[in-house]
């Protein structure tokens, strides 16, 4: 394996030439531009690299096997070799249901024990290590020689039980020579002054070479043997922190300016590890990033890109006889989508600049490839992090757009999870053709509009729902020239039901959008009465989440009965109408919206009294110890959950009293009940009460003993000492109320800052298990190894994406179907 | 054909509950339009079925984790206040099952008496009696008499006649518990004389006493009774307790062995096998997830790939991701370079079959459009 012997503590020679047998021998490879491998003859970027090796004058111990290596000691005769234990023992074990370490760590555990070999009759002596390279036999020293010839003991036939493959031996643990890792693997960098940097593995190969020598020296000049010793134990250090330098128990090695050294284990464990940071998770090129906002415009399959990002985006484009023509355009061009590069046949990459283009073009010809910039429609890969599900990644159609930020439809901002408070996110341009085919046919957004959680829709949501619900409640209109306005934005060019009117209703307006393939009953949170359609007509009913909307059936009948692109289609109509319906009506909130009129305060403030007396009244109970408690509960326990009951079922009802005083008209309530944005907590809370604080889910208990604060009364038990508040925010809270409710947020802060570490941890685990499994041709779900984990995926071999609930097959409308033939 | 061969033929073709509803839904058709309908329905059947090479793991480790995410962190949670026990929500609950942990914070049994008894309240009560754990501090005053080195025990006599306990079988159970013999059993006085040879030893027996079991089942702290409502309003009641031992709940004459049900992973594998493990913990992940709407099919494949290997096997490094057959694998995920050691060690070698090994080396997953493989039979070209 090794290309060359590494004797001479160096690197380069006066005038800056790798030294031979020095560490950067031009046989272990080329870091140089100019030079060539004295192995394989490479150069710089063909040269692969190749091992040296150090021979070591004394053999050390190879700390990574420390452990192993005490083991085999122990499990081991340390005469003869063999395990301290009969064979039928072995045998036994082996047959047993462990496996592989398990095994090992049985045999091991029961024949440490014996004190006697079974076969060699020999006395076995009780072995220590102290870590990380020190064995004792009998608190005894045991040198790596004496290690080294017990493992060397060991018969073959004993190293499979041993958990050891038959190819290996054992005393491999303790090494006699070293390798010396290429020099490609520890390049050195030229700084601009000129001087030479060296990587840190060649600076600790350096300590270890001039050791090793003056070892070979004092060994050779019959040195007494405690300096012996203690340059063979400097040896063991320098070897075990050339392999890991973070290696407890022993100082690391530092550069001269005090940081630990990089060695070979620091490089491969961890996040910014070889490992991690380099194998499993690469930087790309052809990606950009940039701060992205909304644009309703566009459709939600498009993504607006800056230009400057895609004048610096290219695309390859193979030159043909049939695009020869299209491509000399694209390098004769001076604006926006033209060449950026040109790779001839022989790989030579060519930047296209004004002064080479005429040269360019009369060279080019088929065979030659250029690298054109982004342009409009071509597809580009789209990523919010964190990447938690695969609708995390689209493809978008690019749509060359001024400005610097990226634009998305908001319609596809829920799967993405993205707000447009700063929120940055990525693109990728896929180079080959297959990957420009995968990302266009397999994670195109009208592919992915079906979520594979459980085939819900995740698309269009917020303003869009508030918009379609003002738009098909009763009464709502719009002038001849408005509806024209907003069906040319959905690129309709005709009038409602071809009728010349004055005035059309908002759902004679939408009617235009569904297919008439539709027909459907859904519940409405906004009418009285059920929405209906009927053949892609709303009959009756203000539409709302439940119809559009992440979830809602209309879409996803839509879905169902036209395809994909026309509800992708559906989608972008509807959110280009309702956005632009919402600024001609007009939607915005004012604190008017969350007053309310004496009468509801009055009515409220009953309720908060009744409540709280009612509450009172459990608490005297209690202290009496009259209350009856609930089965399996003390009567603590039970005072609390009957309060808390209670002071949840208060939310309700100030819940349903402003939904009776407020009028539907009112813009905040549109927007709850149609489940655009808010809940009727945030009503409640802002008009009427806060309601009860609580703490780890319970009531306020912390702070002093018996109360929170030392300005109540001792031993509390009453609704407003324990966190109840009566105050809604437009009436304020007073200073102790303040206190309560910032308990209650502190504690919701810590909670979710806790739960986005566990759950992101809980995350990777699961699909690291599960990364594996797959559904192969005979729709069994297997692992890597082939291993059936199912028979029939999901019992039924039914895709979650095409189900809603249970199966997804509506029997009653194939039967419908069958009937009417 | 008679409706009957329309519905058999279609009988390894369909789903066996697709079919039912089917059946069900074509009482009323004549067997052409049966027929037709069967075959619409396989024809949208064969549509909605999942495609060779989808990553079905990656998918079902998705729907969770991204709603993971959504999850509080509210650990005890009343599950309605008549069922009488706490059980462990959300997050924790879903990480608790998924590392098939052995000591799950609140294990809880629910137990249904034989169906004779269910209607019988009494008799519920009674069963309820024998199974919660009383320790004889419970029901006795326990006392040292450090000058005589005695151990004196009086039985609380109304508890006594409550739970129905004789002097007589206490002193043998704390007999059993500290290995002496009852110096003196009387009504209202039991009293131990236990040699020992020091306050502080004797003071232990004490404690040894008290801690004695005097009647019910071993980690049973504590039994409910539960009223349960049927759909013909018929009360029917069953006992849920705090803490589970299955072993020995089973083996109580009245109650149903066949619908009892214990929430901890670990127990049911020790006492039902790994087939009730695969069940249990595909329900309770339905349990925990019920509020988050994910399709069940992601979670039964989550409780198939645990229970695999005939033993319930946790995710993460000591289970599934530290048990996989690519060493890469394993590196990828956590303790990098002791998995490259213990390769080396064992001569490993790698088949780059699954996904992180082959993200790693550079090639096309095995997985999607990367399942397609294209083989050329070497000998054929040679002629």
């Amino acid at each position: 394996m090794s290309a060359v012997r590494i004797v001479v503590p160096d690197i380069y020679d006066d005038a800056g030439y790798p030294i031979e047998g020095g560490l950067m021998d031009l046989k272990m490879g080329v870091v140089n531009p100019g030079l060539r491998c004295k192995t394989c003859g490479g150069r710089k970027d063909t040269c692969p690299g190749h091992f040296g090796h150090i021979e070591l004058v004394r053999p050390v111990i190879h700390v990574g096997y420390n452990k192993k290596i005490y083991d085999l000691l122990r499990t081991t005769c340390s005469e003869c070799g063999k395990i301290t234990l009969k064979e039928e023992d072995v045998k036994e074990i082996e047959k047993g249901p462990e496996k592989g370490v398990y095994q090992f760590r049985k045999i091991r555990n029961k024949a440490k024990k014996k004190n006697k070999c079974p076969h060699c009759e020999a006395e076995q002596k009780e072995i220590k290590l102290v870590k990380p390279t020190t064995y004792k036999e009998n608190g005894q020293i045991l040198r790596p020689t004496e290690i080294r010839e017990k493992l060397e003991r060991i018969p073959e036939e004993h190293l499979e039980p041993l958990n050891i493959s038959k190819k290996n031996r054992p005393e491999w643990m303790i090494m006699t020579v070293l390798p010396v890792p290429p020099a490609t693997t520890r390049p050195s960098i030229t700084l601009e002054s000129g001087d030479r940097s060296e990587d840190d593995l060649t600076h600790k190969l350096i300590d270890l070479l001039r050791i090793n020598q003056r070892l070979a020296d004092n060994l050779s000049t019959g040195a007494p043997q405690p300096i012996i010793e203690d340059l063979w134990d400097l040896l063991q250090y320098h070897v075990t922190t050339f392999i890991n330098n973070s290696t407890t128990g022993i100082p690391a090695a530092k550069h001269r300016s005090g940081k630990s050294l990089q060695t070979l284990f620091e490089r491969l464990k961890g996040k910014e590890g070889r490992i991690k940071g380099n194998l499993t998770g690469k930087r790309v090129n052809f990606s950009g990033r940039s701060v992205i906002s909304p644009d309703p415009s566009i459709s939600i399959g498009e993504v607006g890109i800056p230009k400057q990002m895609a004048e610096e985006l290219t695309v390859p484009m193979k030159v043909t006889e049939k695009n020869l023509e299209k491509a000399k355009e694209y390098i004769e061009r001076e604006e926006h989508p033209k060449a950026n590069y040109i790779r001839k046949p022989t790989g030579e990459k060519i930047k296209v600049t004004e002064l080479n283009k005429e040269e360019l073009i009369e060279q080019i010809e088929p065979g030659y490839e250029i690298e054109r910039q982004l342009k409009d429609n071509d597809p580009v890969v789209f990523n919010r992090q964190p990447s938690l599900h695969r609708l995390s990644i689209m493809t978008h159609r690019a749509k060359i757009m001024p400005g610097k930020t990226i634009r998305i439809n908001d319609g596809i901002a829920l799967p993405y999870n993205a707000d447009f408070d700063g929120d940055e996110m990525n693109i990728h341009i896929p180079q080959t053709t297959e990957a420009q085919v995968e990302a266009d046919n397999l994670l195109e957004v009208k592919e992915n509009l079906l979520s594979p959680k459980d085939g819900e829709i995740l698309a269009g949501h917020q303003d869009y729902i508030t918009g379609l619900a003002i738009m098909t409640r009763e009464n709502t209109t719009f002038t001849k020239k408005q509806t024209l306005r907003l069906l040319k934005k959905a690129e309709i060019n005709r009038l409602p039901g071809d009728e010349d009117k004055e005035e059309y209703t908002g759902r004679e307006i939408i009617n235009e959008l569904i297919p008439e393939s539709i027909t459907l009953e859904e519940k409405s949170n906004l009418s009285e009465e059920n929405v209906k359609i009927e053949n892609g007509e709303i009959k009756q009913g203000t539409l709302d989440e439940n119809t559009f909307g992440p979830g809602g059936s209309l879409t996803r009948q839509i879905l169902d009965e036209e395809g994909k692109a026309e509800a992708q289609k559906f989608i972008d109509q509807m959110g280009i109408i309702t956005v632009e319906a919402i600024m001609m009506k007009g939607h915005t909130i004012s604190m008017e919206n969350y007053e309310l009129s004496k009468e509801t305060v009055k009515k409220q403030e009953k309720v908060l009294e009744q409540k709280q007396e009612e509450a009172k009244k459990d608490i005297e109970k209690y202290r009496k110890g009259e209350l009856e408690s609930y089965p399996g509960k003390t009567e603590k326990e039970t005072l609390e959950a009957k309060i808390r009951e209670k002071m949840a079922e208060v939310d309700g009802e100030l819940r349903d009293l402003i939904y009776e005083e407020q009028n539907i008209e009112d813009h905040s309530i549109i927007m709850t009940k149609s489940g655009a944005r808010g809940s009727w907590q945030n009503l409640v809370q802002m008009s009427s009460a806060l309601g009860q604080s609580a703490v780890e889910g319970k009531r306020l208990d912390k702070g002093y003993k018996g109360r929170i604060l030392p300005h109540q009364e001792k031993d509390t038990l009453a609704p407003q000492d324990k966190g109840f508040i009566p105050n809604s925010f437009i009436d304020g809270l007073t200073p102790l109320q303040l206190f309560q409710n910032s308990m209650d947020g502190r504690d919701s802060q810590i909670d979710t800052a806790l739960n986005t570490q566990d759950s992101g941890y809980l995350y990777k685990r699961i699909s690291n298990a599960l990364l594996d499994l797959k559904v192969v041709q005979d729709r069994s779900v297997r692992n890597a190894e082939n291993e059936i984990i199912q028979f029939k995926y999901g019992g039924d071999q039914i895709h979650p994406q095409n189900t809603r609930g249970e199966v997804g097959i509506d029997l009653d409308k194939i039967k419908r179907k069958v009937q009417n033939q | 054909m008679a409706k009957k061969d329309i519905y058999k033929e279609y009988q390894d073709k369909l789903p066996e509950k697709l079919l039912e509803k089917a059946k069900e839904k074509s009482q009323d058709l004549n067997q052409k339009q049966t027929k037709e309908m069967l075959e619409k329905t396989l024809k949208e059947y064969e549509q909605r079925k999942i495609e060779p090479g989808e990553a079905a793991g990656g998918i079902a480790a998705q729907a969770i984790g991204e709603r993971a995410t959504q999850m509080t962190l509210k650990t005890f949670h009343v599950a309605g206040l008549s069922e009488g026990v706490s059980v462990v929500q959300g997050l924790p609950r879903v990480e608790e099952l998924v590392e098939t942990r052995k000591n799950p914070k609140r294990e809880v049994c629910m137990i249904k008496p034989k169906k004779e008894f269910e209607t019988n309240r009494e008799k519920v009560e009674e069963i309820r009696a024998k199974i919660e754990e009383t320790k004889a501090k419970d029901i006795a005053e326990i006392e040292e008499d450090f000058a005589e080195e005695k151990i004196i025990i009086k039985p609380d006599q109304e508890k006594m006649k409550e739970l129905n306990l004789e002097p007589k079988e206490i002193a043998e159970k704390i007999k059993k518990k500290i290995r002496r013999t009852p110096e003196e059993v009387k009504k209202d006085k039991i009293i131990f004389k236990p040699n020992s040879s020091s306050l502080k030893s004797l003071r232990r027996y004490v404690e040894k006493t008290e801690k004695t079991r005097v009647k019910g089942v071993e980690e049973i702290e504590r039994a409910t009774l539960v009223e349960k409502e049927t759909e013909e309003g018929e009360t029917r009641y069953e006992i849920h307790t705090d803490g589970t031992n299955m072993e020995e709940i089973l083996e109580i004459e009245e109650v149903d062995s066949k619908r009892t049900y214990s929430n901890s992973v670990p127990e049911t594998y020790k006492v039902l096998g790994i087939e009730a493990t695969r069940e249990i913990l595909y329900r309770e992940l339905v349990k925990v997830t019920e509020e988050y709407g994910i399709n069940k099919r992601h979670l039964l494949l989550i409780a198939d790939a645990l229970t695999r290997k005939g033993r319930p096997t946790p995710i993460g490094r000591h289970g599934l991701s530290g048990e996989k057959s690519s060493v890469l694998a394993r590196a990828a995920f956590e303790e990098q370079v002791k998995h490259l050691l213990k390769a080396a060690q064992k001569g490993e070698k790698d088949p780059l079959k699954g996904i992180a090994e082959n993200i790693i080396v550079g090639n096309p997953i095995p997985m999607g459009t990367g399942t397609v493989d294209l083989k050329i039979d070497l000998e054929q070209q040679k002629k």
